[in-house]
């Protein structure tokens, strides 16, 4: 592989890092006034421009109290909401099989989940983006002495066949059910960046 | 919306920046929850790079379909689930954890069995010496209620109006300071009986009144008066030692049953249905019921009456008359034990022939004379039992009274197979909490109403349906308000009244709700905090036991409770400590090590070397080895007891400082009842007293019973209340119009009151509560089966001659009855209804509850076909294959039969305490019904 190869990978695979991070935060978390900042001015704010213009200009629009709101009407409740877990979209339980098939991939991978993400709810939306971020941060293209060709793609293929093929219809959902433009952004930013990613893995567009 | 077309160099320079920015704190939530020091967490690059790990795994870790691969899943009814089963390995490696049940109260033992961090079932725990493995639906369905996708996982504050809806999150340590610093205000301004504490079903009493009294209030409200309070006050005035009788049903040879739904509602439910079937297949006993309705116990019993509502005294006391006047009586035992002689009994009963029985219950006087005799004929072998069905009724408290009479008239009293008790109402006393705080002195309206004499006497039996009244009334005032697994605008009468008080911040200034879940109370709080489920926390508990002898299990947190949900034991310390004022030094201890200590008289087990917490996690239970607790009044005294004691010449009572320890028996001593007399109290002369406001202290010490005079707030409120075992007839009862009928409510065996509905498995089952009506019923009214009514309730005229406070509502013009509320449902026709009756269940009508309680399905999405592709499934049963959704919008013309969530009862059912006991009469309502015509 030429050096400009190399080097075109690699800033493949630390945007995609921060888009990862990026996504994480904002469906772990309330956003706070650094983050609405971070939105709003540098250059975090001026890329998003182009690709999301609408939430650098909802970050400037709205209040963290308002946005606290939102994401709890859409994604905590306490009624009428859509759990952003795998296991509630797959089986309409918590705990089901995603948040079990998680456990392996923290195990080998050292990443530590959110405290109040037990073994029953690590199959969140926002951890799952997470440990994608947490992935691609410990490898950073490198290839482990003596692990399978390709074993840092290879893992990150089958996490996301697995673990961020499955919110199609969570993402639609949200959509609609947001009211500030703020979280229409980030559903519609997320479902970008993810249709994008499942062909930079090689894999099939997420169904639907 | 399709992706829009960018290109990558925009979504390059994005990721770039944001990956440059994620030192500013994007992502990477694991730096700040990473405990620090840990070398196992986030830092630690060795696990990094676990190759062994990823080998170990050999494949994908997770294919949909593959069932067999992963574990830890309960998979409901599909194509692919059921092409697995059984599924082999399903149980290879699990763990199994002791419990106890709490989705309804009678806390069977349950078995939890946990696998990767994960229950995956539930199943009766065969130690418990009270439900011996046994288990109901409710408690299977368990698993459906700790993974129920939408529990309550973080602390809420309301951001809107009260009542609005609106909510944000926020994190424990601002809920915990937020309410600390209301609390300290409402303790240093001198009222801390302003802060309130509402409990629904609770099983955690220790750290609650821990809690309480280091804070220095005594206003802990419940709702026993919703549930059992006339049938606890009945029993009180005969035995003062206990309120719950426990029918030894699994010896007798015939049982009487006044109403009760023990097969379906019971408080000792499944131990005790189990040992009634025990006692009719094994015993040949008999089984007579009476009730209103056709219930799942009256279907199956040998012999059903329909008596009209609010009867079973009567009938009861027709019976008696009948035993008396055939000489059927036991002549030793009333002699000996009782407190009349038979002559004052005979002419007691004078009156109360079957006939007279018959002109009230409509129960024919031959058949009332004839299952008397049979009850007598099997003495001492017989017992009656009743619940609910007799004791929710204005005249709850006399008809209990007139029916446990009937043991004594035949003997049964205390005896193997007939009418028993134990002083025993939960855990065995050998289990001690560490230190309590001093008990609160404090005196609210709301938790001791001076108008129910009862209600507060002997045992804490708070009339809860008052309480928003009396709020509104201006009554009482609350600074503070805790509700705790409460859900009162569904299951407190007159849900519009519950709702404008919760709804209103002048009368309720500050709302902290603890549950579970959102639901009507939650929908009124100013902060919501998570509860973690019965699954998810420590106590130890117990039943009032069949067995009659005490027993103590466990319950343990099977796993981790799901997000910040928290048990009262372990943010109750907390609180507090942020409280100061000394609150603290009652929280010293861990969870564990408070537990451990409560638990550390269980004596060792010789086999296994293990006591204490250690016995009870391994064992789940502890049974002593007391003989079972019958004809204690028997039980001879020893010379420790009578050293210094003296014999009253004339009763023969043996007192001891001025206390009552026995009575002399034939030239014995022996322990005789824990009453005034030391005899079974047919006639109270307590509560004559205590109605009136009299002293009471030498008739309390002689009982040697903790009990109280009324307090001092309760003088000018005398109740006339009768000696002995009588009955009335409600006047509006008495004068029943020709359109008029009774409301009673009902409860399914699959749910309780307000917690059950959102549990699928058990909605699917019964979701909706139509109206029954018996055929003849309807035709008169020109109603058929599935039509829809308006039924208009009324408020009780005997209530408001007896309590005239509690007047309210609007009165009609023209017949003066007061109208509580009108609601629209449908109705079904059936045979096994008492044609003056409408029934309907509870459980219903939910309208902030789970979208399961209210059938409300997710839209399917185009990938969300139910088991149309075997190789994508995915098991939609949950919220999508949600069969029963009703979109009618409540119009009856589109409307279909079995549909819905059904409608919450407790819109009609007014306000109605029993004027003596306090308990609220939920099968006394007068209403009117009209057809409603489709447009």
């Amino acid at each position: 592989m030429s050096d400009a190869s190399s080097q075109a990978n690699n800033d493949t695979r630390r945007a995609a890092h921060g888009l990862y991070a990026l996504l994480s935060r904002l469906w772990l978390r309330e956003p706070d006034q650094a983050l609405l900042e971070l939105l709003q001015h540098g250059d975090v704010a001026e890329a998003c421009q182009a690709v999301a213009p609408e939430l650098v200009a909802a970050a400037g629009q709205a209040t963290c109290d308002d946005l606290a709101v939102d994401f709890c009407r859409i994604w905590l409740g306490p009624t009428d909401h859509l759990p952003p877990f795998q296991s509630v979209w797959e089986g309409g339980q918590f705990g089901g099989q995603a948040a079990t098939s998680m456990q392996p991939y923290l195990a080998m991978s050292g990443y530590t989940p959110p405290l109040e993400f037990n073994t029953s709810m690590l199959d969140h939306l926002g951890v799952q983006l997470d440990w994608m971020r947490h992935w691609l941060e410990q490898f950073q293209g490198a290839q482990p002495e003596g692990a399978p060709e390709d074993f840092p793609a290879t893992v990150q293929r089958a996490f996301f066949r697995k673990h961020l093929s499955w919110p199609h219809a969570l993402l639609a959902q949200s959509e609609s059910r947001a009211d500030t433009s703020f979280y229409r952004a980030v559903v519609r930013l997320t479902r970008d960046f993810l249709a994008r990613e499942s062909r930079r893995l090689g894999l099939a567009e997420m169904e639907g | 919306m399709p992706e829009r077309p960018l290109n990558r160099r925009a979504w390059m320079k994005l990721g770039l920046a944001a990956s440059g920015a994620s030192a500013l704190g994007l992502g990477g939530c694991e730096e700040e929850s990473a405990p620090s020091g840990d070398a196992s967490a986030a830092g630690d690059k060795s696990r990094a790079n676990d190759l062994e790990r990823w080998r170990a795994m050999k494949a994908e870790p997770y294919q949909v379909g593959d069932f067999g691969a992963m574990p830890g899943v309960c998979n409901l009814p599909g194509p692919e689930a059921k092409r697995n089963w059984p599924d082999p390995d399903k149980y290879r490696n699990v763990q199994r954890v002791p419990g106890m049940c709490q989705l309804c109260s009678t806390v069977c033992g349950i078995v939890g069995y946990v696998k990767d961090g994960r229950l995956i079932k539930i199943e009766g725990h065969p130690n418990d010496p009270n439900s011996r493995g046994h288990l109901c639906a409710r408690g299977h369905a368990g698993l459906n209620h700790l993974y129920h996708p939408e529990r309550l996982l973080y602390p809420l504050k309301r951001v809107g109006k009260r009542g609005e809806g609106k909510w944000k999150r926020i994190s424990w340590d601002e809920a915990l300071d937020e309410i600390a610093a209301k609390l300290r205000a409402v303790r240093e301004s001198g009222r801390p009986e302003e802060f309130a504490f509402h409990q629904g079903r609770q099983r955690s009493k220790d750290i609650l009144k821990r809690f309480l009294d280091a804070f220095g209030t005594k206003t802990q409200l419940s709702h026993r008066a919703l549930c059992s309070g006339s049938r606890r006050a009945a029993n009180l005035t005969y035995l003062w030692e206990s309120d719950w009788d426990l029918n030894d049903v699994e010896h007798t040879k015939y049982i009487l049953n006044f109403g009760s739904n023990a097969f379906e509602a019971h408080q000792g439910h499944v131990p005790f249905a189990t040992r009634i079937q025990n006692g009719r297949f094994r015993n040949g006993a008999k089984l007579v019921t009476f009730d209103v309705r056709l219930s799942n116990t009256a279907g199956s019993s040998d012999e059903w009456f329909a008596p009209f509502p609010g009867t079973d005294g009567a009938i009861a006391l027709g019976m008696a008359h009948a035993i008396v006047q055939a000489g059927r009586h036991d002549t030793e035992f009333l002699q000996q034990w009782t407190n009349v002689s038979i002559e004052e009994l005979e002419e007691h009963l004078e009156p109360y022939t079957p006939e007279w029985a018959e002109s009230v219950s409509g129960v024919p006087a031959a058949d009332i004379a004839r299952i008397a005799l049979e009850f007598a004929a099997a003495a001492p072998a017989c017992t009656t039992m009743c619940n609910r069905g007799s004791s929710a009724h204005i005249n709850g408290y006399y008809n209990d009274r007139a029916i446990q009479l009937l043991n004594a008239i035949v003997g049964s009293v205390g005896k193997q197979g007939g009418w028993c008790w134990s002083p025993w109402s939960g855990l065995d006393p050998i289990v001690e909490t560490p230190p309590m705080p001093p008990g609160a002195k404090t005196w609210s309206v709301l938790e001791d109403p001076p108008e129910f004499p009862l209600a507060n006497v002997w045992r804490r039996m708070r009339v809860g349906e008052i309480i928003y009244l009396y709020l509104l009334q201006g009554r009482a005032r609350l600074q503070a308000y805790m509700t705790y697994n409460l859900d009162s605008p569904l299951t407190w009468p007159e849900e519009s009244l519950t709702q404008q008080v919760l709804c209103d911040e002048s009368l309720i200034e500050f709302h902290v709700c603890i549950n579970c879940f959102y639901n009507e109370t939650a929908h009124y709080a100013d902060i919501v905090l998570p509860w973690a489920t019965y699954l998810e926390r420590w106590d130890l508990d117990a039943r009032g036991s069949y067995n009659l002898r005490p027993y103590v299990g466990v319950r343990k947190p099977m796993v981790e409770p799901l997000g910040e949900a928290k048990d009262v034991r372990e943010f109750f310390p907390e609180l507090a400590k942020r409280i100061g004022g000394g609150m603290e030094q009652w929280f010293q201890e861990s969870v564990e090590e408070y537990m451990e200590q409560w638990a550390s008289n269980v004596p060792v087990n010789p086999a296994t070397g293990k006591g204490g917490l250690e016995r009870l996690l391994e064992e789940g239970f502890w049974e002593s080895d007391r003989q079972p607790y019958y004809e204690p009044y028997l039980r001879e005294l020893s010379d420790d007891e009578l050293s210094d004691s003296e014999v009253d010449p004339d009763s023969g009572v043996i007192t001891k400082d001025g206390v009552g320890i026995g009575v002399m028996l034939q030239g014995k001593a022996v322990c005789g009842f824990a009453t005034p007399s030391r005899k079974f109290e047919v006639r109270s002369l307590f509560v004559e007293k205590i109605g009136a406001n009299a002293d009471c202290s030498e008739l309390i010490a002689l009982s040697g019973v903790k009990a109280s005079n009324r307090h001092a707030n309760h003088q000018g409120h005398d109740v006339e209340i009768d000696a002995m075992p009588t009955w009335f007839q409600p006047v509006e009862h008495q004068r029943l119009a020709d359109d008029e009928l009774i409301m009673t409510s009902f409860k399914w065996n699959v749910h309780n009151h307000g917690r059950t509905m959102n549990l699928k498995w058990l909605a699917e089952i019964v979701h909706s509560n139509p109206a029954w009506l018996n055929p003849k019923t309807a035709s008169a009214f020109g109603l058929q089966d599935g039509d829809w009514i308006e039924v208009t309730s009324y408020h009780s005229a005997e209530v408001e001659a007896r309590n005239p406070h509690l007047t309210h509502g609007q009165a009609e013009p023209t017949s003066g009855r007061r109208v509580v509320a009108s609601m629209r449902v449908p109705i079904v026709t059936m045979q096994g209804i008492h044609p003056r009756v409408i029934a309907m269940s509870n459980s219903c009508g939910h309208t902030q509850y789970t979208s399961v309680a209210q059938a409300k399905r997710e839209a399917p999405a185009a990938e969300h076909l139910a088991g149309s592709n075997p190789s994508a499934y995915h098991d939609d049963d949950w919220r999508r294959n949600m069969w029963w959704e009703d979109p009618s919008g409540g119009d009856p013309a589109r409307w279909r039969r079995n549909t819905g969530s059904g409608w919450n009862q407790n819109k009609l059912m007014p306000i109605a305490p029993d004027p003596v006991s306090g308990q609220q009469a939920f099968h006394d309502t007068v209403v009117t019904i009209k057809k409603v015509v489709p447009a």
